[in-house]
């Protein structure tokens, strides 16, 4: 006999769409009988779960139970009838729990002396079992995370992953698409214990079905990450062009069509709301060029406050104002600084790993500043810590690429940098 | 004697600071008693070559816009070497790149003089406004050939790496916050040239943090909008070679045929070497048929590119090389190339197996080649050889 329990959810807000909501039904004796999760769509929503005997269900009276994104955890008794449709409302709510399930999920406090990323698991891992098994060998896992805490849920990407022969080599191409538009998210790619994580850009709004892809070209020599050559590739090919200039250090062919290459970044810098991974790369390459009539404070700011899950935003607010201090600068001055860096280095690894290097020179250039203006102790500790998180993520930094790309020769090595939350 | 002064009249002028380190007392084969260091590193004879060979060239070749000022060079070699000045005199190369102290007190003098700061009874005194506006339109040049390895930053290593097994790091310097730390210089034109290994050897992966010595803090108050790139002679974890036959590396060879024209542009009737033109000449030169892997990279702050580094009395040669596809047509190829306007004419009349190399004025010329069985015709065709290179692979398929 199968019964039918009807979920009735209220409004669910956009960003939620995607995110797994767990459930499970439990009977008088609070043993749990049937459990799983329910993707969310946005908008009110209706679901219906099957509750059948072999699951131990039969007629009576049982509890269900809904950990809701809010961080509450929604309790509700209902009775099932042979045959019968049995109906339970799920509100949804915002809770003032929220940041403290945030935490409670990802295992750490807010402190700024945090010394590990926690990093939450978005997906299922990939394991790679090409058609040819022969052609990848040893095996490579692959993965999605969220790079910090978040005050709200997270969102889903979706990673389809096939496997390529191109120019006498094997390309395994992970295809990453879904509607985050605001927050950054770490692949990690996994061969034997050596492991490479990729800083992944937000995608763009401007793009329909916007996807980035993660192109591991194999050989028959990779026998660890090191050995594997990574490129992520973005559908905004200007910023993608933009990033390749800087990061080959090629500014002096960007410069053969000078003007339009500022104005590229001009025009990417503004419209920061559509594509906020290209504004930063634009920010980046007016930063590498002085260029700070491009780059208007108020600009800076919303780059940094309006995407509060991605580091470069702030860093590239932070050495836009550092930029326009007075050359005798005052204890307040170097508080609003301070603010400023604490705050970008708080929010994790940047994208770029442009970012992370800029960064970590103003971290030492406040924290050298503030020695030279007298100690303010407290501040001056805060400002050695971040320096400290930041050089050591720098430290396992492969600066070939321009996505913040950190390897790790072993699973001890990358403990020390990540707090893996699954 | 490490600072050679070869002009002290007031105005700008060009600062160099040259560090060759090709001895190293305590890796493979170095001079101090006990074990070496195991980290497959040892001694190097081609960095104290590289960095004579620049420092000649801008005693004897050098031909810019503002004239040299001054050489402050550190060498760590097996002898002591010598520099050749305008004179004829030679002057001896006694302080070697051996620790921090020399290292500091040649970096101190290096960047007094770029900065204007004179020193009275051991007291510094900042210039007057009106020489500190002139200092701006000094030309900092800094160059390192020796051991280096990256682990976050590039560091580069001083002959006495390795001293204090203890403190395995404090003969070495951290390149990229001493690149930052100039920002406070005055300046606006930096050259930085770096060519020295940038692979992690186990030393530097054991260990949490290595400081070295720090020349300069940066401070948040340090503001240059600078032209200053920065030339590495390899991309970050690879590593660079250094040749073994008694001759300069590959990277130094390339910076000197740069300067000396491979990266002229001629700008209004003027032929001259700028910075852009010289950062992507490097690169093309080095990085066409790259050895071992080894690409040379760009970085750093940039601004116009254009600042004038050399001037060219005359137009720069440029190697001209012609090829055929399918190669097997070149055993029955003769070439030639003519300019009428300058008299120049230079030809291959006998069919060779290999590509023909030429070294010819930078200049617009008619190419002419035949096919010796007259099997085919080729139609003459203009050519522009331009710096750094010209390639020309007739295609007949």
């Amino acid at each position: 006999m199968i019964s039918k329990l009807k979920l009735n959810f209220s409004e669910i807000p956009f960003e939620l769409a995607g995110y797994p909501i767990h459930y499970k039904v439990m009977n008088q004796a609070l043993e749990r009988v049937v459990d799983g999760s329910i993707l969310m769509d946005s908008g009110p929503r209706e679901t219906t779960i099957s509750l059948e005997s072999e699951h131990g269900i039969s007629a009576g009276k049982y509890v269900f139970t809904l950990l809701l994104p809010s961080g509450q955890m929604l309790s509700t008794p209902f009775q099932v009838e042979d045959g019968k449709e049995s109906v339970v409302n799920v509100p949804y709510e915002h809770s003032p729990q929220e940041w403290l399930r945030s935490q409670t999920l990802l295992g750490h406090s807010l402190s700024r002396t945090q010394e590990t990323l926690a990093l939450e698991k978005l997906s299922v891992s990939v394991n790679i079992s090409p058609n040819d098994p022969a052609l990848v060998k040893p095996k490579i896992d692959f993965a999605l995370y969220c790079p910090q805490y978040t005050d709200r849920s997270i969102l889903l990407y979706k990673a389809n992953m096939n496997v390529s022969a191109m120019h006498s080599r094997l390309h395994i191409v992970f295809e990453v698409s879904g509607q985050d538009y605001e927050s950054a998210t770490v692949a990690e790619l996994k061969i034997g214990n050596t492991s490479r994580t990729v800083v992944l850009p937000p995608l763009s709004s401007r793009h329909i079905n916007d996807q980035l892809t993660l192109d591991c070209a194999w050989s028959d020599t990779v026998e660890s990450v090191t050995d594997l050559a990574v490129h992520v590739n973005m559908q905004n090919k200007a910023a993608q062009a933009l990033l390749s200039y800087m990061q080959r250090g090629d500014i002096e062919s960007a410069q053969k069509v000078s003007q339009p290459v500022i104005d590229e970044a001009y025009q990417m810098f503004r419209e920061k709301m559509q594509d906020p991974a290209a504004a930063c790369v634009a920010g980046y390459l007016l930063t590498s060029t002085s260029n700070w009539k491009h780059m208007p404070l108020d600009w800076c700011s919303n780059l940094s406050v309006f995407f509060p899950h991605i580091a470069d935003g702030s860093i590239i607010n932070a050495h836009r104002r550092i930029v326009d201090l007075p050359e005798d600068l005052s204890p307040s001055d170097l508080q609003g600084i301070a603010d400023l860096l604490l705050l970008a280095a708080e929010r994790g690894l940047p994208i770029y790993s442009a970012g992370l290097r800029l960064l970590n020179d103003d971290l030492l250039a406040l924290s050298n500043s503030i020695k030279e203006l007298g100690a303010n102790k407290s501040l001056l500790r805060k400002v050695d810590l971040a320096y400290q998180r930041t050089t050591s993520w720098l430290q396992y930094c492969d600066f070939k690429n321009p996505f913040t790309t950190l390897i790790f020769e072993s699973e001890k090595e990358s403990r020390k940098i990540f707090t893996h939350q699954k | 004697m490490t600072s050679i002064i070869v002009d002290e009249t007031v105005g700008p002028k060009l600062h160099a600071f040259i560090v060759g380190v090709g001895s190293y007392s305590y890796l493979e084969d170095g001079s101090a008693p006990g074990p070496k260091l195991p980290y497959a590193m040892g001694q190097l004879e081609a960095a104290p070559v590289s960095a004579l060979s620049l420092a000649n060239w801008l005693i004897s070749q050098y031909r810019g816009p503002i004239p040299l000022g001054s050489i402050e060079i550190l060498i760590s070699s097996t002898d002591i070497p010598e520099l050749t000045l305008k004179n004829g005199n030679n002057a001896k190369i006694e302080d070697r790149a051996n620790n921090g102290q020399s290292l500091k007190a040649a970096f101190k003098r290096w960047y007094r003089r770029l900065n204007g700061i004179s020193v009275e009874n051991g007291m510094e005194t900042k210039p007057t406004p009106q020489l500190e506006a002139q200092m701006q339109e000094n030309v900092a040049l800094f160059f390192f050939c020796g051991h280096g390895f990256e682990k976050g930053h590039v560091h580069l290593l001083l002959e006495e790496f390795g001293a204090d097994r203890e403190s395995l790091f404090e003969n070495s310097f951290n390149f990229h916050n001493f690149y930052r730390g100039m920002k406070r210089a005055k300046p606006r034109t930096q050259l930085y040239f770096v060519d020295s290994c940038r692979t992690v050897p186990k030393a530097a992966t054991e260990r949490d943090t290595i400081e070295g010595i720090s020349l300069i803090d940066i401070l948040l108050s340090d503001k240059n909008d600078r032209e200053a790139p920065i030339l590495f002679s390899t991309v970050s974890n690879t590593t660079a070679w250094a040749p073994t036959n008694g001759t300069a590396t590959r990277f130094t060879q390339a910076l000197i045929a740069c300067l000396n024209g491979a990266a002229g542009d001629h700008d209004e009737g003027v032929w001259q070497v700028t910075t852009g033109k010289l950062v992507s000449a490097m690169k093309d030169l080095l990085n066409t048929d790259p050895i071992k892997g080894q690409i040379c990279i760009s970085d750093g702050d940039r601004l116009s590119e254009r600042r004038v580094l050399c001037v060219l009395d005359q137009p720069p040669t440029v190697r001209l090389t012609v090829a055929c596809r399918p190669k097997e047509y070149l055993k029955k190829m003769t070439f030639k190339i003519s300019n009428s306007f300058l008299g120049t004419l230079h030809e291959r009349p006998e069919p060779q197996e290999e590509p023909w190399e030429v070294d010819v004025k930078a200049a617009a010329y008619v190419f002419e080649a035949s096919i010796s069985d007259g099997s085919r015709q080729i139609p003459r065709e203009e050519i522009y050889v331009f710096p750094p290179r010209k390639d020309r692979t007739l295609d007949l398929v």
